[in-house]
């Protein structure tokens, strides 16, 4: 399995809070929150996404590919702006695109982010 | 868990009697012992738990479970305290180094992760020429366990400073100390060497296993240096310069630049020669000639050229012969054509170094006034070293990267002389044939541990850097000799110096330059040059009176034999210094695709003549033969592998196998292992000796004029006895299905070169045969055929036009059979290595394979005049097609997972196992794969391998996979999965790397730019033939290559829609 922090914190902007819980009250990096910490500061904080899920299972990471959204269009990142490009650019495409805004956000499971090889190499 | 019935099985169970209890604990009774053998695995460790205990364990962990769920398993690891700065775990790091061992030499860069070397590729910003199976397979050599951990003495361990007052001793009072090398071309190496040398007044003599003095002697001591990009002709008179001869690395790229069809003139390239070589099947015209005929052959190209008259071939060879003479003169005005040849007869050499004169070939496709460093081997001086040793003169004998004891043609003569030197040191790496009968081991640092230097010639210098600190109590060798010569210094610290001295630049400060040299791999300053006349070596001169005459007669004077044996050099083996790689063993020859063996290869006709038909189709139930081969008074027994291209009554065999006959400690995998994985035993059964793999016949080298001659007379003896031969292809021939292979001729391209892809007569885009009559002849037949887009069974992906859509092109024009991808594929991805046995059963794991097909004397079912001519009916005609030719074409064809968009594993798989990524990536999942193999069976490319073993732990590979070993287990790839028994598993198209790449364009705020991601195959190809990147990428190479004239689908017409583009090859032959 394949994780890598900078396609969550840099790439994606994920707060540290998202995984690691209350960092800034308490040193606590290189552990990982438990979901009842997780769920507390997601009601607190609107950019903390709410994960039922165990922690550090598959499905946590599921969950939370199914619920964050990726900010495709209007973005900065030139990659982003390429796949967007090539979503508006074809008929396959725009019909893909009218599926994933049905409920007006584009997760990252629907750019492919539930797919195994995506961490399972 | 409330059960409380209780249920017994017979009344035996009720009363528990005491035959049942015994029943109980034998439950896999002696016929079942080989099931028990399957699936016990002690050796997985001592947590590992039998099936039988799971169940026992089941009432414990059922409750223990409920309670342990709530909190999901955390596995510690332990950080680094203080991590070294260049170190990012998870993070390659990637060094520029050289490699060098005697025979290959290529600019490589190093990965490493975690600190540990787990991967070799080309340095393609600063090396020259790509990089072959041999050295990108060399990394797992240090890991081997085999390898000397420190000095030894006599039998036993010493320290360095008691093996060196020892040594100190016994130089300081012996006369006559010789230092036996390969070939020295570090310049600093040279300089220590001589040092050495200066003060126990010793001589330095350069040895190559497989030799080139010849060569060297026809061009005045200078081997020359080649230029196969500027030649229009190339007429190679036996020499295998892709795949062996040379530097075959370099040769490659230099060749296949101007093998494109594209470009403003592609070459054309005759052969004439004994064995089916790799450079061979790539030629456009090849002529079948003896071993005797290569200097007849040479001389009369010399005496036509010449205007003399020269004698005559049987026809084929002599239509060949003109042909290539004509195109040699033709080409004369430009000064653009090249003639090499294996050969390492003088008199030949001689030949051909005129032939090019003459063609005003020298200084254009030839430089043989400064030429390259390697192989200045001088194999009259071994031979004078090997009688003065055995007549008791010699005192010392320092042994250097050689291994004479093994590949030498008088090696008992090596051995017994070894005896007689008083003062015998090894500083071989292993206690190998050689070493182990030295008094002294000081063993050397592995490649990627060592510092060096190297000039391949003049005006270029290339750094070596270790990638890892030294595992054991190994010393530079350079280090030893300095040592000896009572110099303290360190060999870096003396390596530096030695450019810090040397170094002229006033302005710039040295470390810069040293740095930026050790960065990028090459010295950029005032090159460093070997003096190869330093210390008290002579060179090697020219022999005088060696005229072109004399040449002329020696070479018409060859004598013929009623069998001749061709003595060549593997893809995967060399001359024998690889035969512990586990890689290269089970790499299958690219002409054979044999694994694991050397043998004997005989034209299938002479079989048939032989009486020996019923061994050409060989398989899992039908063997080889074997024979007695004897040449020099000395015979080996080894199996008849039918070879197609192969002259009549001639047999080739690969030399560097049958190493470690003694039983020395060169590797695990150099030897032969059983069907349970231990060593077959060639000794008694109190004394067990290892069995080497196959039989080495340096014993059969001929000597011309003082040189090496890798060929010679034979008498061939059948024998009774069958051979099981591990091949991973059986089936020689398409079959006439020409939507695997497509070829055309350059003339027929020119003409097509403009039309669209799929409209060319030679890329035609397939039909499927349907009921109506649409070629309207008034039959309905195979010959009614509707296009293959007009069948769909699936809906369309949206992958086809939306993200990324990875796809590759591959070149089969440019594509030569080296196999460095397959290497390459293999180590990148943790594949295992199965051995011969399970090789014998098909059960090869190679997730790229390179399918070999020869031509057929019927193209296609459809070539009625043949089938006609041949009186042959539809049967026959099918059965007819599996025949290669006598003398055929080939096809290279690397094999991979398509990555098919409508993938017909993907519908069959019961649990979604494998599955269609929104990236057009047919993706496997290992975790969710239960084992039916249906995707396998429902595969058209046969390109799926599946796991019938747990290959990391039981006890059938120990010796062979490197991931059961302690050291041997480091190189594999963190970022990919080591598969377990019983999933499936296939080419990924290195998702790992994708992965990777996507986040570094995601990082950089870029599109992904092409090329910027390459697989390992496309990566390692030194031929450029594989081309990889994003088929959405509208201006990609991939894109462009796969919508082009040349492009096709293999199997295209059964509408899976492959990913994976092929290129048509494109012949410069006539017709």
């Amino acid at each position: 399995m394949y994780f890598n922090h900078s396609q969550h914190v840099n790439v994606a902007g994920l707060a540290c809070q998202q995984c690691h819980g209350p960092v800034d009250q308490e040193y606590m990096l290189g552990k990982v929150a438990t979901s009842e910490e997780i769920m507390k500061l997601a009601e607190e904080d609107v950019s903390i996404i709410s994960l039922e899920k165990d922690v550090l299972t598959m499905g946590w990471c599921i969950e939370c590919h199914n619920k964050a959204g990726i900010s495709v269009m209007n973005t900065e990142n030139g990659y982003y702006q390429e796949i967007h490009d090539r979503l508006i650019e074809t008929d396959l495409g725009k019909r893909d695109l009218k599926k994933y805004l049905e409920d007006n956000v584009i997760t990252v499971k629907e750019l492919g982010g539930w797919e195994c090889s995506k961490c399972h190499y | 868990m409330g059960v409380t019935k209780k249920y017994w099985t017979g009344l035996d169970e009720l009363h528990g009697t005491e035959g049942y209890k015994e029943s109980v604990q034998n439950e896999f009774t002696a016929e079942t012992q080989a099931a028990t053998e399957f699936l016990a695995e002690e050796s997985l460790d001592e947590t590992s738990t039998p099936r039988r205990d799971f169940l026992k364990f089941m009432g414990f962990s059922v409750t223990a479970a409920t309670l342990a769920a709530c909190e999901a398993p955390v596995i510690k690891s332990i950080p680094y305290i203080n991590r070294p700065a260049e170190i990012v775990p998870g993070i390659a790091n990637y060094y520029a180094s050289t490699y060098y061992d005697g025979n290959d030499y290529g600019n490589i860069l190093v990965k490493t992760r975690e600190g540990r070397p787990i991967f070799i590729k080309p340095n393609k910003d600063f090396g020259e020429g790509g990089l072959n199976a041999r050295i990108n397979s060399s990394v797992i050599s240090l890991y081997d366990e085999e390898r000397l951990r420190g000095p030894q003495m006599g039998d036993g361990a010493k320290t360095w400073s008691q093996v060196d007052t020892a040594i100190a001793g016994e130089l300081a009072s012996a006369s006559n100390i010789k230092i036996l090398s390969s070939t020295i071309i570090s310049p600093t190496a040279k300089k220590a060497v001589s040092e050495f040398a200066a003060k126990h007044n010793a001589e330095l003599i350069q040895y190559d296993a497989v030799s080139y003095s010849g060569l060297k002697k026809a061009n005045n001591g200078v081997i020359p240096k080649y230029d196969f990009s500027k030649a229009r002709t190339i007429v190679s008179i036996a020499a295998d310069f892709i795949g062996t001869w040379l530097t075959p690395n370099v040769f490659q790229t230099q060749y296949t630049k101007r093998r494109q069809p594209e470009g403003s003139w592609m070459s054309q390239h005759y052969q004439f020669e004994t064995n089916m070589s790799l450079t061979g099947s790539n030629a456009d015209y090849r002529a079948l000639i003896k071993p005797s005929e290569e200097g007849k052959i040479a001389a009369a190209i010399y005496e036509t050229l010449t205007g003399g008259t020269a004698d005559k071939f049987e026809k084929t060879i002599q239509d060949n012969l003109d042909k290539a003479v004509a195109k040699l003169r033709a080409n004369k005005d430009k000064g653009a054509s090249l003639v090499v040849t294996g050969s390492n007869d003088s008199n030949v050499q001689k030949i051909v170094a005129e032939i090019n004169k003459v063609l005003g070939n020298e200084g254009v496709t030839v430089d043989s006034s400064k030429g390259i460093h390697f192989f200045q081997g001088d194999d009259t001086k071994v031979n004078e070293l090997v009688k003065e040793m055995n007549s008791g003169k010699v005192g010392a004998l320092i042994v250097m990267g050689v291994n004479p004891a093994y590949s030498l043609a008088n090696a008992e003569e090596f051995v017994s002389g070894l005896a007689k030197v008083k003062t015998s040191i090894s500083l071989n790496k292993y206690a190998d044939e050689t070493g182990s009968k030295c008094k002294y081991m000081c063993p050397d640092n592995h490649f990627l541990e060592s510092w060096n230097d190297f000039s391949p010639y003049e005006g270029r210098t290339d750094i070596s850097q270790p990638a890892i600190n030294k595992l054991w109590s190994t010393r530079p060798a350079q280090e030893s000799l300095l040592k000896w010569a009572g110099n303290d210094m360190s060999w870096y610290n003396y390596l530096r110096t030695n450019y810090n001295s040397s170094y002229s630049e006033a302005t710039k400060h040295f470390d810069d330059s040293w740095n930026k040299a050790v960065m990028t791999g090459v010295w950029a300053g005032a090159s460093m040059e070997v003096n190869n006349s330093s210390g008290t070596e002579s060179t090697s001169k020219a022999v005088s009176g060696n005229n072109i005459s004399a040449a002329l007669a020696a070479a018409k004077a060859a004598k013929a034999g009623d069998w001749e044996i061709k003595l060549y050099e593997k893809i995967g083996m060399g001359a024998g210094d690889h035969a512990n790689n586990p890689f290269l063993q089970e790499l299958p020859d690219p002409m054979t695709k044999v694994t694991w063996d050397n043998y004997i290869t005989m034209a299938p006709s002479d079989m048939r003549e032989l009486g020996i038909g019923d061994h050409i189709y060989l398989g899992q139930r039908t063997f080889a033969i074997k024979a007695n081969v004897t040449v020099n008074g000395k015979t080996v027994n080894l199996p008849i592998m039918p070879q197609p291209g192969q002259a009549s009554k001639t047999i080739g065999v690969a030399v560097g196998y049958g190493r470690g006959a003694g039983d020395e400690l060169i590797g695990r995998a150099a030897y032969q292992t059983g069907e349970y994985g231990d060593y077959l035993n060639a000794g008694s059964e109190e004394n067990a000796v290892r069995t080497p793999i196959g039989a080495n016949v340096f014993g059969f080298v001929s000597s011309v004029d003082g040189d090496s001659v890798y060929s010679n007379i034979a008498t061939l003896e059948l024998t009774e006895e069958e051979y099981k031969i591990a091949s991973t292809q059986m089936h020689s021939t398409v079959m006439g299905r020409d939507s695997i292979v497509k070829e055309t001729v350059l003339a027929q391209f020119e003409k097509e070169k403009n039309k669209p892809k799929g409209m060319s007569t030679y890329n035609v885009m397939p039909g499927l045969v349907v009921h109506e009559d649409t070629n309207n002849d008034g039959v309905l037949d195979g010959r009614d055929k509707s296009h293959v887009r007009n069948f769909d069974l699936w809906e369309a992906h949206s992958v086809e036009q939306v993200g990324h859509r990875w796809g590759m092109s591959i070149d089969l024009g440019s594509c030569n059979g080296c196999s460095a991808c397959v290497t390459a594929c293999h180590i990148e991805n943790n594949v295992p290595v199965v051995g011969k046995d399970e090789v014998h059963r098909h059960r090869d794991m190679h997730w790229m394979r390179i399918d070999r097909y020869y031509s057929s004397e019927i193209k296609s079912i459809n070539d009625t005049e043949t089938i006609e001519e041949k009186g042959l009916g539809v049967i026959g005609a099918y059965a007819d097609m599996e025949n290669p030719e006598d003398n055929p074409q080939t096809v290279h064809m690397p094999m991979m997972c398509q990555h098919c968009n409508h993938a017909p594993c993907e519908t069959v798989c019961p649990v979604a196992a494998t599955t269609h990524s929104n990236e057009g990536l047919n993706q496997m999942t290992y975790n969710r794969c239960i084992g039916t193999r249906y995707c396998a069976n429902n595969c058209p490319y046969k390109v799926r391998r599946f796991n019938w073993f747990n290959y990391q732990a039981y006890k059938k590979f120990k010796h062979i996979n490197v991931s059961q070993q302690e050291y041997g287990r480091m190189v594999l790839n963190p970022d990919v999965t080591v598969r377990s028994r019983g999933v499936m598993e296939k080419c990924s198209l290195c998702v790992q790397r994708i992965q990777s790449g996507k986040l570094e364009a995601k990082k950089a705020s870029t599109p992904v730019p092409d090329g910027s991601i390459q697989t390992a195959c496309a990566e390692a190809c030194p031929a450029n033939a594989i081309t990889f990147g994003d088929l959405n990428d509208k201006k990609s190479v991939v894109t462009q290559l796969s919508s082009d004239n040349r492009a096709y689908g293999a199997l295209e017409e059964i509408g899976v829609q492959p990913n994976i583009y092929y290129q048509t090859i494109v012949r410069n032959t006539e017709a």
